[in-house]
């Protein structure tokens, strides 16, 4: 399931598999997926995620289930699954 | 919250356009923060995982929700915010912000009412958000949804006299719903830099007690 963007990918798996998640990535062009672990900072997968696109981070929004993610957040203080997907949205602004 | 952010709310301190077109960062950083304090006053703990008396949702929703299952997708979100299938019902206030074409208006959606509210400080066209947002209220409650029971209210907001207020008048417009007043009294095109400056204290407070 994961690609050469994991994080993770190089390290030794050293839990059990339960202790790892597949999540999606997806901006509605693109889709990367990640295997992390469920303490892992969602910070590494999004900075993985806009250097593979080539995006600054200030220019993105990451959202689960509605809720804005930080980069300190991880899968278990999100209350993740395995398969769940981070949408990635561009800056919204408007005035007229 | 960055400078950038600040930029769109109040150029000329903040070295940001100087159109002023508010960003989803201060659109969405606002409307929670004067929920939470809504929620708080009404005695709502979000650790008991009711359903909140008031919500807002992430202005992303408008994109999330039309994409293909959108409503679906959208389902999700309202589990994450307990107000999922019957527990809408239960909420007094759920605003839906929306960014379309360079345009900020707000759906505001009181369930124990089934009133649809749209503001527009340009009045435009409304069929299409009206619509969707029932799209979605059937959605997450199936059966219980009866299309009559649910009124539809527009025209209610001001007008904005330029071309850059109209993500303000959709924070205040908010800001009225939730404290009982009509948007279309409480907020008027000449507020719009005093609202600027309040919107961007409350950011920095981080806290609504503010006068309306």
């Amino acid at each position: 399931m994961s690609d050469a963007g994991s994080p993770n990918m190089q390290k030794p798996d050293d839990g059990g598999q339960s202790e790892h998640l597949n999540i999606k990535v997806t901006d509605n062009n693109n889709e990367v997926f990640f295997k992390i672990k469920r303490t892992t900072q969602l910070k590494k997968l999004m900075d993985a995620f806009c250097d593979r696109q080539g995006k600054s981070p200030q220019s993105v929004r990451f959202l689960f289930d509605g809720q804005r993610v930080q980069p300190t957040d991880n899968p278990d203080s999100l209350e993740m699954q395995d398969g769940d997907t981070l949408e990635v949205h561009q800056e919204q602004i408007g005035g007229c | 919250l960055t400078a950038h952010d600040f930029g769109t709310l109040l150029p000329s301190d903040f070295g940001g356009a100087a159109s002023g077109w508010l960003n989803d960062d201060i659109v969405n950083k606002f409307l929670s923060v004067i929920i939470e304090k809504e929620q708080q006053n009404r005695g709502y703990v979000k650790s008991t995982k009711k359903s909140p008396p008031v919500h807002a949702y992430a202005s992303q929703w408008w994109t999330t929700v039309n994409k293909p299952k959108g409503c679906e997708n959208l389902t999700k979100w309202s589990k994450r915010a307990h107000l999922q299938g019957r527990q809408l019902l239960h909420a007094d206030l759920i605003l839906f912000p929306i960014c379309e074409s360079s345009h900020w208006t707000l759906l505001a959606v009181r369930p124990k009412d089934r009133s649809i509210e749209y503001l527009d400080s340009l009045s435009g066209n409304h069929a299409r958000y009206l619509n969707k947002v029932r799209e979605y209220i059937g959605t997450e409650l199936g059966d219980l949804y009866i299309a009559g029971e649910w009124k539809e209210i527009t025209h209610r907001s001001s007008r904005q006299n330029n071309s850059n207020d109209c993500g303000v008048f959709t924070l205040f417009n908010a800001f009225a719903l939730l404290r009982g007043r009509n948007p279309g009294e409480a907020v008027q095109a000449e507020d719009m830099p005093d609202a600027r400056r309040q919107i961007a204290a409350t950011l920095l407070q981080g806290d609504a007690s503010g006068e309306f």
